[in-house]
């Protein structure tokens, strides 16, 4: 077995450690901008469905000015997004470079991606039922918590696989510019050290993140659609 | 239990306003099956939507067992709410909660313990007949199944007043009758006063007890369900009884002229209405045997309705002019209404 992993990837042995640091650095970006990405995003999602015209909530000045924000960011490509957010970075996290300098621009790039996707998957609920819920003398309050999120479970989830699966390919890309994980280590070792197995097995290894997060997602929507 | 006052409603669109509802008043007692009839774009949707405030009225009052809803704070319009169910022709049942979880989600803000809300649950499913389908989900459930969780859902909180919109539209007319007969059972058993919405004369006919006609965003006529079929006023009431029988079918052949309506010069053809449940036949045979004229019966249509009939029948007289005339008036004098067709 040992034979064969030498006979394959002869170069894994010697940067296992880079590796597996790599591999956590990168986990650690995505979970940390992850969460907080799927909690903002989520306010910010069902802020938009509830404000705009007709919403709940209806207050088409914030929901303008949200709107507004999220395309803007969103059409910046993050590799500016990273360079600009520079000062506010290291305002914030104190650095601008490692897994806590990424963080910053991960969740900038991240949430308004996410909030648009909630959006979309929030506002897939009938309106017959928020109006029945209001019938039954529900808070607007109650009906964000017991309708529109409750209800769009199964989107809520595929639309946070596809982020999650984006976040990860963010984090990678971050790799380019200081960040480390594997995005980094894939440059060091497979490109600039021509260690091609590496960048194979970098490669397998994203898959897998991938797939785990695909894979999850399916159950829980297999699960949760009625 | 219920009184709108001058209700308006308008919808500002882009395309300009639209007068939705348009100076609608009207009185709903406590215990009764009230019904509003109107063709889609009538305004009875929105009326419908003014009586718990889904809808905020223009201009208007609407009160509820007292209560002026449109001057309460947010807060207690929510309790007032709970004290008025509503069940909707697309059912708006949660698809991911199963049939007891959607009766049960109406009761989340009432104060009982847990166990009672479980009971409560129970007891409606029972009610409504569907105790065997407890923990299905909507979606496994027929429309009729459906709208009768729906109305378990709609009782949950004991309310006062039942919203029908258009409760039966999407059913089919064994099913339609089925949860026709749920209602008015409830309504009994629970002195429950109903609001319905249709565009279903037959609706009307099966289980109101009053019922207002709209249309163009006006309430049009309000009556005993009787007396809007044994007599409709408004264009839309007669439009909409026509709706409910054949006899226009007599009006179209004599439009085309048809040799079925050709008549001899000492015939006539008579529209009679009866409405005091007077026994049809033998007024007739009392009015051919006394003044001498031959009746023939050329269609009829007779139909119970809250329990009186209400029969038209449309008669051929024939024999001479005055012999005619006396029996037409007979026939008055005996309370059926008289219309000479041709």
């Amino acid at each position: 077995m040992m034979a064969f992993i030498h006979e394959i990837a002869p170069n894994l042995e010697r940067a296992s450690g880079h590796l597996t640091q790599s591999f956590f650095q990168t986990v650690q970006m995505v979970t940390g901008a992850g969460v907080i990405s799927f909690v903002f995003g989520i306010i910010f999602g069902v802020c938009l469905v509830v404000t705009r015209p007709g919403g709940i909530f209806q207050n088409l000045v914030f929901y303008n000015v949200l709107d507004k924000v999220i395309n803007i960011i969103r059409s910046v490509p993050f590799l500016i997004l990273i360079i600009l957010l520079i000062p506010l970075t290291r305002m914030i996290m104190g650095t601008a470079i490692g897994v806590q300098g990424a963080l910053v621009p991960l969740v900038f790039a991240t949430v308004p991606f996410f909030a648009r996707q909630v959006e979309t998957a929030v506002s897939e609920v009938d309106s017959g039922l928020i109006e029945a819920s209001a019938a039954m003398g529900m808070s607007p309050v109650q009906i964000i918590w017991r309708v529109y999120l409750r209800e769009s479970i199964p989107a809520l989830v595929r639309v946070t696989q596809i982020t999650i699966i984006n976040l990860i390919n963010l984090a990678t890309l971050a790799g380019a510019i200081g960040a480390g994980g594997l995005g980094d280590f894939a440059i060091r070792f497979g490109h600039q050290q021509r260690m091609g197995d590496l960048l194979w097995i970098t490669i397998i290894i994203i898959l897998l993140m991938v797939s785990l997060v695909q894979g999850i997602g399916n159950i829980i929507i297999k699960r949760t659609t009625r | 239990m219920i009184l709108l006052k001058d209700v308006n409603k308008t919808f500002t669109t882009r395309y300009g306003n639209v007068d939705a509802v348009r100076d609608a008043s009207m009185e709903v007692s406590r215990g009764e099956i009230f019904g509003v009839i109107g063709h889609s774009g009538a305004g009875k949707s929105t009326l419908i939507r003014c009586i718990n405030l889904l809808e905020v009225p223009t201009t208007g009052s609407v009160m509820v067992d007292g209560v002026n809803l449109t001057e309460l704070p947010k807060k207690e319009l929510s309790n007032m709410r709970r004290k008025i169910g509503m069940i909707f022709q697309h059912f708006y049942l949660m698809p991911s909660r199963t049939v007891k979880q959607n009766v049960l989600l109406p009761l989340k803000n009432a104060k009982m313990p847990k166990a009672q809300k479980q009971r409560k649950a129970e007891e409606l499913l029972h009610l409504v007949g569907l105790s065997h389908r407890i923990n299905a989900y909507p979606s496994a459930l027929s429309g009729g199944e459906k709208q009768r969780v729906a109305i378990a859902r709609a009782l949950a909180n004991d309310p006062i007043v039942l919203l029908c919109d258009e409760a039966t539209s999407a059913l089919d007319p064994q099913t339609t009758k089925s949860i026709l007969n749920l209602l008015r059972e409830v309504n009994k058993k629970l002195n429950l006063t109903i609001v319905l919405i249709t565009h279903e004369m037959a609706v009307i006919k099966e289980i109101c007890h009053r019922v207002a006609v709209m249309d163009g965003g006006k309430i049009r006529e309000t009556g005993d369900v009787f007396s809007i079929f044994a007599a409709p006023q408004s264009d839309t009431a007669k439009e909409f009884v026509a709706s409910t029988n054949n006899l226009h079918k007599v009006d179209e052949l004599i439009a085309s002229d048809s040799p079925l309506v050709k008549l001899a010069p000492d015939e006539k053809l008579v529209k009679l209405t009866f409405t005091a449940g007077n026994a049809q036949d033998s007024l007739l045979h009392q009015a051919s045997v006394k003044f001498g004229v031959h009746t023939n019966i050329f269609f009829g249509n007779v139909d119970i309705i809250q329990n009186r009939t209400l029969g038209n029948l449309v008669v051929i007289i024939k024999g001479e002019g005055e012999g005619r005339d006396k029996a037409l008036r007979f026939l008055e004098e005996n309370n059926v209404r008289i219309e000479v067709m041709k």
